[in-house]
C-alpha cells in the first residue's frame, strides 16, 4: 500500500503530538534534563519532518494534477504522487492476497499455539501450509516440513538448549 | 603486544572455533548467493545463534558469514542477471554481459580473487588505524561523543538515502524505540503501558530478525515468482588469467580497496554504495570507459574490490566508536554489548586479546574465501535450483525460533511480527530502514552523552561547542544540515531564469 507523503506526513505529525504529550507526562524525578526532555527532542524533530512531508506531498498532489507535467519525475514516481493512495498491484491476485496474509497468520498461529500443542506440531503445520501456498508439491512439501522441523528443534532444542515447549508431544520428549 | 598476539591466535586456532568460522562460511556463501537474501539478513539470521556463544566464535560466524556473502552474491548477478545482494547490484549487468559473451569464468574469477584482495586490504587498515583512533578518542568526553553520534546518524542518512527528509522520520522512530524501557539516564520508565516485559526495553534480536528477514518474506509473498531458471552455463577454471587481470589493471584494485575501506568506515554508509561509488569512478578514470556496460572486466575489479573492503571498513568506527558503518555493523554491535564487549576506544585496553582475535579472523575469513568461494561457484547451479517458495517459510521458522530463543517468551515472537510488518510498510513508501535499526542503537547512547553534557555544562547549550574537537564536529553536522537547503537555492535561482 502506498500512501502518498501528504498522509504519511499527517499520520507522523499524529505520533509526533501524542510523543510530545505523552513524554510531558513523565515524572521528572527532580531534575532539570529529565527523561522527558529526549522524546520530546525526537517529538519536536518528527514534526518539522511531518510538515515538510506534508508540503511536499501537497505539492506532488498538485502538480501532477495540473496536466502538463511528468517532464522531469519518472513516470512511477509521478503516478504515485498523483494520488492520496495507490493500492499495491498484487491486491486484484487473490492468491498473493492470502500469501501475504498467512505470514502474520502464521506468527500469530505460533504465538498462540506453540505452548500447548508443543513446537513439532506447531513447525510442521506452519511450514506445510507455507510451502503449499507457495506451490511446492504437496509429496515434496510434507517430508521436507517434517524433516525441517526436526532439524530446526534439534539445533535449538539440543545444541543451544532453547527450552523449547513439548506440548502434545510431553510424553515423547527426547 | 606479542603475548596478546599469541593468546589471540590460541583463542582463533581452537577447533570450536574455527568449525564456527567455516560453518558461518558456508552459511554466508549460501545466504549471498540465493537472490532476496542478503549479508544484512544473514547477520541478523545468526544473532540468536551467537547468543550463545562466547565472544569471539560470535564475531568470527559474523565476520565470516559476511564476507562470503558480499562475495556470492556476485554469483547469481553473473548467471542469472539478478544480484544476490544488492552490494552486487552495481555492477550485475556487466558481469552477465560477460557471461553472454562466454566469459563467464572471468567475471567470476575476477569477482573471487578481487573481492579477497579488497577484504584482505580494509582488513590491513582495520588493523592499523582502529588503535590509532582508539588512542585519540580516549581523549574524547561526552560532548565529542554527542557531536560524534549525531555526526554518524547524519551521514546515514544522506549518504544511504535518497530521500533524507524519510531517513530521518525513520531515525527519530529508532530512537523513540530506543527510548522505551528503563534504560535511560534517570531510570524512569517511559512509554512501557504498564507492560513488563517492555521495561527492559524493546529487544534488539527480534527487532531486527523482523525489519531486516521477515519483511524479505512478505515481499517475497506477494512477488509471485516462486521458481527461478538458471542460465545454462560451464564453469571451468576461474582463476586462470586473474593474474593477467591485476596486472592490468593495477590502479582499479588499489583505487576500489580504497575507495571501498573509506566509504565502509564513513558512518551509515556501506558495501553497496562503496561499490556504485566505485563503478562510476571506475568508468570514469578508465582509458577505454566505452566498453563499460558491454562486458567489460574492469569496472568488476575495482568495484568488487570495494565492496568487500568496505565491510572492514565499517569496523573502524564500529569499535573504536561504537558507531555503526553500515546496518550489518548496527547489528554487531548490538551483540558487542551483549556479549559486555562495549565499543568504544577502551576496548583496545580492556581487550586487547579480542582485538586481534577478532582481525585475526578477518584475515582468515579472507583467505578462506578463495577454496570456499572456489567451490561455491562450481555449486552455484545446484544452490540457484533451490525453489525459493521452500527456502522462505524456512526461514520464517528460523525467524520465529530465533526470536523466542532470546528470552525464551513469545512476546519476542510478537515484537518481531510488529517490526516485520512495520518495515514492510516502511519500505514500500520509501521510508529506509537501516536508520531505524542505526537509530535503535545508538539512542540511548545519544541520550546518555547529551544529558551527561547538559549536566556538565549547567544547562548551557554552548558548552557543547567550547572544546575544540567538540566545536569542530559540532559545526561540521550544523553544515551538513544546511547543506541541502543551501544546494536547494542555489539550484534553484538558475531553474527560475529558465
Amino acid at each position: 500500500m502506498k500512501i502518498n507523503d501528504a498522509l504519511s506526513g499527517l499520520v507522523v505529525a499524529l505520533f509526533a503530538i501524542v510523543l510530545w504529550i505523552a513524554s510531558s507526562r513523565l515524572p521528572t524525578m527532580g531534575q532539570e534534563i529529565g527523561p522527558h526532555v529526549f522524546p520530546q527532542a525526537l517529538a519536536g524533530g518528527l514534526l518539522i519532518c511531518a510538515l515538510l512531508l506534508v508540503l511536499r506531498g501537497l505539492r506532488g498532489l498538485r502538480k501532477t494534477r495540473s496536466a502538463h507535467v511528468s517532464t522531469f519525475s519518472t513516470t512511477g514516481q509521478a503516478d504515485q504522487d498523483a494520488h492520496w493512495f495507490t493500492l499495491p498491484e498484487w491486491i486484484g491476485h487473490r492468491h498473493a492476497v492470502f500469501a501475504f496474509l498467512l505470514v502474520p497468520a502464521a506468527l500469530l498461529f505460533y504465538i498462540w499455539v506453540s505452548e500447548p500443542l508443543g513446537f513439532l506440531p506447531t513447525a510442521f503445520v506452519l511450514l506445510l501450509s507455507l510451502f503449499l501456498t507457495f506451490r511446492t508439491r504437496l509429496l515434496a512439501a510434507v517430508p521436507t516440513a517434517l524433516a525441517s522441523a526436526l532439524i530446526i528443534h534439534t539445533i535449538f532444542y539440543k545444541l543451544l538448549k532453547v527450552p523449547l515447549p513439548w506440548g502434545i508431544l510431553t510424553p515423547l520428549a527426547w | 603486544m606479542f603475548a596478546n598476539i599469541y593468546a589471540a591466535f590460541g583463542m582463533v586456532f581452537d577447533p570450536y572455533v574455527l568449525a564456527v568460522i567455516l560453518g558461518s562460511s558456508i552459511f554466508g556463501l549460501f545466504m549471498g548467493a540465493v537472490p532476496g537474501l542478503s549479508a544484512t539478513m544473514a547477520v541478523a539470521l545468526l544473532v540468536p545463534v551467537t547468543f550463545f556463544m562466547p565472544p569471539v566464535p560470535a564475531i568470527a560466524a559474523m565476520v565470516s558469514a559476511t564476507a562470503m556473502a558480499i562475495f556470492s552474491g556476485d554469483i547469481p548477478g553473473c548467471l542469472l542477471r539478478i544480484p544476490g545482494t544488492p552490494s552486487s547490484a552495481a555492477y550485475t549487468d556487466e558481469a552477465y554481459a560477460m557471461t553472454m559473451k562466454g566469459q563467464g569464468e572471468i567475471a567470476l574469477g575476477a569477482s573471487l580473487v578481487f573481492s579477497v584482495i579488497g577484504g584482505l586490504f580494509g582488513t590491513f587498515v582495520l588493523i592499523l588505524a582502529a588503535p590509532a583512533l582508539a588512542e585519540l578518542a580516549l581523549k574524547f568526553s561526552s560532548f565529542e561523543y554527542f557531536w560524534l553520534v549525531l555526526l554518524g546518524l547524519t551521514c546515514a542518512i544522506f549518504i544511504a538515502s535518497d530521500n533524507p527528509l524519510k531517513g530521518f522520520v525513520s531515525l527519530f522512530l529508532g530512537m523513540f524505540i530506543a527510548s522505551i524501557g528503563m534504560g535511560n539516564p534517570a531510570g524512569a520508565p517511559r512509554f512501557t503501558f504498564d507492560q513488563p516485559d517492555l521495561l527492559g526495553g524493546v529487544s534488539l534480536v527480534p527487532l531486527m530478525v523482523g525489519m531486516f528477514a521477515m519483511s524479505e518474506v512478505l515481499r517475497f509473498a506477494v512477488s509471485r515468482d516462486f521458481s527461478m531458471k538458471v542460465a545454462e552455463n560451464r564453469v571451468g577454471n576461474v582463476f586462470k588469467g586473474m593474474w593477467g587481470l591485476m596486472v592490468r589493471y593495477p590502479k582499479s584494485v588499489l583505487r576500489g580497496s580504497v575507495l571501498g575501506t573509506l566509504v565502509g568506515a564513513l558512518p551509515g554508509a556501506g558495501a553497496d554504495i562503496a561499490a556504485w561509488m566505485s563503478y562510476a569512478m571506475s568508468k570514469k578514470m578508465s582509458k577505454e570507459s566505452e566498453k563499460f556496460g558491454t562486458g567489460h572486466p574492469e569496472g568488476i575489479v575495482e568495484s568488487g574490490a570495494a565492496n568487500n573492503s568496505a565491510l572492514a571498513g565499517a569496523w573502524i568506527p564500529a569499535l573504536v566508536f561504537g558507531i555503526p558503518g553500515d546496518s550489518i555493523t548496527a547489528i554487531v554491535i548490538g551483540v558487542l554489548y551483549m556479549k559486555n564487549l562495549n565499543p568504544g576506544p577502551m576496548i583496545f585496553v580492556d581487550n586487547p586479546v579480542s582485538m586481534y582475535a577478532i582481525f585475526l579472523v578477518f584475515i582468515l575469513a579472507n583467505l578462506l574465501m578463495l577454496p570456499l568461494g572456489f567451490w561455491c561457484i562450481k555449486m552455484a547451479k545446484r544452490i540457484l535450483s533451490i525453489p525459493r517458495g521452500i527456502l522462505m517459510p524456512l526461514i520464517l521458522l528460523f525467524c520465529i525460533v530465533g526470536s523466542y530463543a532470546t528470552n525464551n517468551s513469545v512476546t519476542d515472537v510478537g515484537i518481531m511480527l510488529v517490526f516485520g510488518l512495520l518495515a514492510y510498510v516502511m519500505e514500500e513508501n520509501g521510508f529506509p530502514v537501516a536508520p531505524t535499526v542505526l537509530g535503535v542503537v545508538l539512542g540511548g547512547m545519544l541520550e546518555e552523552h547529551f544529558v551527561t553534557s547538559m549536566i556538565k555544562a549547567d544547562g548551557q547549550f554552548l558548552a557543547f561547542f567550547e572544546r575544540p574537537i567538540a566545536g569542530a564536529l559540532g559545526v561540521l553536522t550544523l553544515l551538513l544540515w544546511l547543506l541541502p537547503l543551501v544546494l536547494r537555492l542555489i539550484r534553484k535561482k538558475p531553474l527560475a531564469v529558465a
